[in-house]
């Protein structure tokens, strides 16, 4: 009886050739920012594309996939519609892995990768600039069009690059409260050992917040068992920072120091 | 009356599927419970589903279970049995009355019952008045005959005490699916809970079974529904030329909850579909007929003939005169495929039209819907010859490694 292959690394040889055609080696692992950045369960409150309105947003887990947030747009005052994808990578790396993932998905040979730097880490761009996929951090998003009045989506793509790629603003009334902020044991961190995170937050009104964590020296991923670790590759000392937002916009943030030793 | 119809069970043995209706969800948050029909719950015919497959069933006996009351103290045990409450149209009467006959009995043939009816047996009351689920053998079925459908079955419930008149105590409506075959991977029929997504939906079967009604073969079926498809275009849905051919409802699994969302007019992920979407569309909905379909790929990169996209009117290389950049060309193609996903395996292609004629490199164009077409060599004139360029065709070659049935949600 058929079976149900792992669906994921879908096409290894097209992805080789995908590679070569858009020089991975080139910008794999890229950092376009000053800081590191990582994201954690991010998700669309509906307020973050100015000029568009909600008409639907999920968010879907699939075996094997990062998590993802679908969602799609309508412009206001208009009939445009707008697909919006935001995959949450473990790290950047994996986000740079998984734009080829998108990427294998396209029929098209003729996208190709944006040189200017406008946006993302890295960015793909069709002509007419129709749709965008880019990464920034952990998080891949792939903008396109959804409807038949056809617009160009590289200035909504670039408001959320923005939105992931500034550290967050508070607005609102009410914030989340930070309860726990924990690298590791406390102590001082070898170089190169992943140190889980505690962080802990809640909403007074019990609604779901996400995080973006912010460092210089080190960078946080996601672990397999799904925890944050913080890890860096080199020895002094690293101020990390978590803010925590809620969807209406309200931000708390706390920020311990980190010591990271050669031995 | 004396005696009420309590509920029915059509999927009274969820182990099994050759004596009674297969295991059934309706959609990616609703489960369909057992007894599928119950008083004063089950009102429409949609409210009551159950699915039948051709080929389990086939030399069995189909049966149903049904639980009663009495509302009578002094009946200990009646016959029940249940008749088409459907009466047959009246006969005839000069040209128009002969028309108007002749379309109502199409009509009955096509969606009328195709269970035929209970037979009658005896069922005793115990002496608290309710009895368990009786089983109840059925007669006259026409399953195997129909081909694929979407059925509505009206029963009429009757019962009769010793040799009196028989007397109707209830009656109740059911939504029918026959189908050719257990629905395949990535359908499955265990385990039955809850969580298990990938039962059967039966909002996928009130498409698939109207798009492949008739079918008596699983090609026949997975070429129905290759129509099908292609022909949502371009209302419902059409070819990705502004995103470059990217997937929408297919990747990372199939978003079935939003390509059923779109068929039934909402905004689902839009308009815009490339050939994995068509290729998982066709598949899926197949395989819940009983097709054994995977999507596979073919590639990379090659040179396209002049084609009709999805939802276009223009034979040309995908998209080349859209303003989107394409120059003719695609990395990858994806479609419904059989058994190895081979050069000698046919192929279903609900994206695009090909030229079907001696020379589909150049007009005029015929327009062919891949339907069971073998993929081919270079010059044989199957459907590798037909998609890609002379030049092209080195490169489109079968993936056979990257053949998969999407996962559903």
């Amino acid at each position: 009886m058929a079976t149900m292959p792992d669906q994921r690394g879908h096409g290894d040889a097209l992805t080789q050739v995908l590679e070569q055609r858009h020089d991975f080696h080139e910008w794999r692992g890229v950092n376009r920012l000053e800081e590191n950045v990582f994201v954690w369960r991010y998700f669309l409150a509906g307020e973050e594309l100015e000029g568009w309105r909600p008409e639907r947003i999920r968010g879907i887990q699939a075996q094997g996939s990062p998590p993802l947030v679908r969602s799609i747009w309508r412009r206001v005052g208009g009939e445009a519609l707008l697909s919006v994808e935001i995959f949450e990578c473990p790290s950047r790396t994996a986000a740079h892995e998984h734009v080829m993932d998108v990427l294998a998905q396209f029929q098209s040979p003729d996208i190709s990768r944006d040189h200017a730097g406008e946006i993302g880490d890295v960015a793909f761009i069709t002509s007419q600039r129709t749709t965008v996929l880019f990464a920034r951090a952990n998080l891949v998003v792939l903008a396109r069009n959804a409807g038949p009045d056809v617009v160009p989506v590289f200035d909504a793509a670039a408001g959320l690059d923005r939105l992931i790629s500034r550290r967050p603003r508070p607005r609102g009334k009410v914030m989340p409260e930070i309860s726990s902020l924990r690298v590791g044991t406390g102590g001082p961190l070898p170089v190169d050992a992943p140190a889980p995170l505690n962080v802990q937050a809640t909403d007074p009104l019990d609604r779901p917040v996400w995080f973006t964590f912010w460092s210089r020296r080190g960078e946080v991923r996601l672990q397999p068992d799904g925890v944050p670790a913080y890890q860096s590759a080199s020895a002094g000392t690293d101020a990390l920072t978590v803010y925590v937002v809620n969807e209406n916009g309200g931000v708390a943030s706390e920020s311990i120091e980190i010591t990271v030793t050669a031995e | 009356v004396g005696v009420v119809l309590d509920a029915v069970k059509f999927n009274h043995d969820p182990n099994s599927s050759s004596a009674d209706a297969i295991n059934l969800r309706r959609n990616a948050t609703q489960f369909i419970t057992v007894p599928e029909w119950r008083s004063g719950i089950s009102v429409n015919p949609e409210d009551s589903p159950a699915a039948y497959a051709q080929n389990p069933t086939r030399g069995h006996t189909i049966s149903i279970q049904a639980q009663f009351h009495r509302t009578d103290p002094s009946i200990s045990s009646v016959r029940i049995r249940t008749v088409d409450a459907d009466v047959e149209p009246p006969g005839p009467r000069g040209c128009l009355g002969w028309l108007i006959w002749l379309l109502l009995v199409l009509i009955r043939a096509l969606t009328g019952n195709v269970l035929g009816r209970a037979r009658a047996r005896i069922v005793h009351f115990p002496p608290g008045g309710q009895t368990g689920f009786e089983t109840f053998e059925l007669t006259n079925v026409r399953i195997w005959t129909v081909g694929v459908g979407l059925h509505t079955t009206n029963w009429r419930w009757q019962y009769r005490r010793g040799k009196g008149p028989w007397i109707d105590f209830a009656t109740s409506s059911h939504r029918i699916y026959v189908l050719l075959d257990v629905p395949t991977v990535p359908w499955q029929q265990a385990p039955y809970q809850l969580g298990n997504l990938l039962l059967p939906w039966t909002e996928v079967l009130d498409h698939a079974c109207r798009w492949a009604a008739l079918a008596t073969t699983p090609d026949d079926a997975a070429g129905r529904v290759t129509r099908a498809v292609y022909d949502l275009g371009p209302g419902t849905v059409r070819y990705d030329c502004p995103g470059g051919g990217s997937t929408h409802y297919a990747w990372p699994d199939f978003d079935c909850t939003a390509f059923l969302d779109r068929l039934s007019g909402g905004i689902g992920n839009g308009q815009y579909v490339n050939c994995t979407d068509c290729a998982t569309f066709v598949s899926t909905f197949s395989n819940a007929v009983g097709a054994d379909l995977w999507q596979s790929r073919m590639g990379y990169g090659f040179a396209l003939n002049p084609m009709l996209s999805i939802g276009s009117s223009l034979w040309e290389p995908a998209c080349l005169s859209s303003g989107y950049g394409w120059t003719g060309s695609f990395s990858y193609h994806e479609v419904a495929w059989k058994g190895a996903c081979d050069v000698n395996d046919q192929l279903f292609d609900a994206c695009l039209q090909v030229d079907g004629d001696a020379d589909p490199t150049s007009p005029p164009h015929t327009p062919l819907l891949p339907t069971n077409i073998r993929f081919g060599n270079p010059g044989d004139g199957d459907y590798r010859d037909r998609l890609a360029t002379p030049t092209g065709r080195a490169t489109c070659n079968p993936q056979p490694a990257t053949r998969i049935r999407r996962s559903i949600s």
